[in-house]
């Protein structure tokens, strides 16, 4: 299963979301952005020389904190050698080596998030509960229903039980999708600073159960892709 | 899968069927309903023209995720329970879309990597 973590607006917490749901789902991690990479740096081979065809995909991932990882790569001529209708190649060769694959998408609505999309069985979107990164979020369910990729869950990052309650059945509605949250809370934010998932950092941390609730869903949606046929 | 609610009033010796139907799924999907109604489908005009959801008994049309449509005919017919029922549900395919995903990737803002890539790492 390929799962694209999406959303439109940068800042909401998408490579948090994405390294801590890859971290419940043991899946490899792609960072998705090829211009302003977000995860860790590897030390090899990167996702700008497997889109460039140089590099086989299994050759790039590296483990980076007991989470496998296919980083991005990091200079313009690199960039700019990417063809990005490989990508659906790539990702598709991954899951068939390591099972899931969590896509962290870039911010905005170009083509490069749209064939990160197109090539997921689901997407996850993240937003917080501000107005403008709702309507960001709603922009891309948009894009990811006309390019046939489910909905499998909206994430409220750094959203306060009592926010969440509050507005939960509107976004429900908003989204026609499953709605969960993820508190805004320091030992998520430590953890994101050293790229570490929280369940490896402060196992004991609350936080924790709201990434195990996030897994469910997706192991959910797994089944269902599964029965589909696909991967 | 699908939700219809349906009601009918009788009026005159008319009865109309007033429904609604929504996509409950999480991908588009072409639904298509049937009046249960033992005579003529009396189905709304758009102009001079019947609606063109409608068919014959039949109506057909592709529901986005979450999305409910209102649907309504008359009929000569006495009202029975239920009035509309549904006969088909399935996924959209590239062929009910006017644009396939590949055309609407190619509308999309075209990516490239900006001169002041990569921010530094960690």
């Amino acid at each position: 299963m390929i799962v694209a973590v999406t959303g439109g607006k940068g800042g909401v917490g998408k490579s948090t979301v994405a390294l801590n749901l890859a971290a419940e789902l043991d899946a490899v991690v792609v960072d998705g952005d090829l211009s302003t990479a977000d995860l860790p740096r590897g030390s090899g081979p990167d996702l700008h020389d497997v889109l460039a065809g140089r590099i086989d995909p299994l050759d790039a991932v590296e483990e980076f904190w007991n989470v496998q990882l296919l980083p991005s790569g990091r200079t313009l001529q690199g960039a700019r050698a990417v063809d990005l209708q490989a990508f659906e190649t790539v990702v598709t060769r991954l899951t068939r080596r390591f099972g899931p694959v969590i896509v962290d998408c870039p911010a905005g609505l170009a083509q490069d998030v749209g064939v990160e999309i197109a090539s997921a069985d689901v997407a996850v979107l993240v937003t917080n509960a501000s107005e403008a990164a709702l309507s960001n979020a709603e922009r891309t369910r948009d894009l990811a229903v006309t390019l046939d990729t489910a909905v499998a869950a909206v994430v409220l990052n750094e959203t306060g039980h009592s926010t969440y309650d509050r507005i939960r059945s509107d976004v429900r509605r908003r989204f026609n999708a499953p709605v969960t949250y993820v508190p805004k809370r320091t030992d998520i934010r430590a953890a994101g600073e050293d790229w570490v998932p929280v369940r490896d950092a402060s196992p004991e941390s609350p936080a924790c159960e709201r990434f195990e609730e996030l897994g469910d869903r997706l192991r959910a949606c797994r089944r269902r892709v599964h029965r589909r046929g696909v991967h | 899968m699908v939700e219809l609610n349906a009601n009918t009033i009788v009026e005159e010796g008319v009865t109309f069927v007033q429904a609604t139907v929504t996509n409950t799924r999480g991908t588009t999907q072409v639904i298509r309903l049937e009046s249960c109604l033992d005579g003529p489908t009396w189905s709304p005009n758009q102009g001079q023209r019947a609606a063109v959801e409608w068919e014959g008994d039949r109506w057909e049309a592709m529901l986005q995720p979450g999305e409910r449509r209102g649907v309504g005919f008359a009929s000569p017919a006495a009202p029975v329970d239920p009035p509309l029922t549904v006969v088909d549900v399935r996924r959209a395919g590239p062929d009910d879309r006017g644009k396939g995903p590949e055309a609407v990737l190619r509308d999309l803002e075209e990516w490239r990597p900006p001169r002041e890539i990569v921010r530094d790492s960690r």
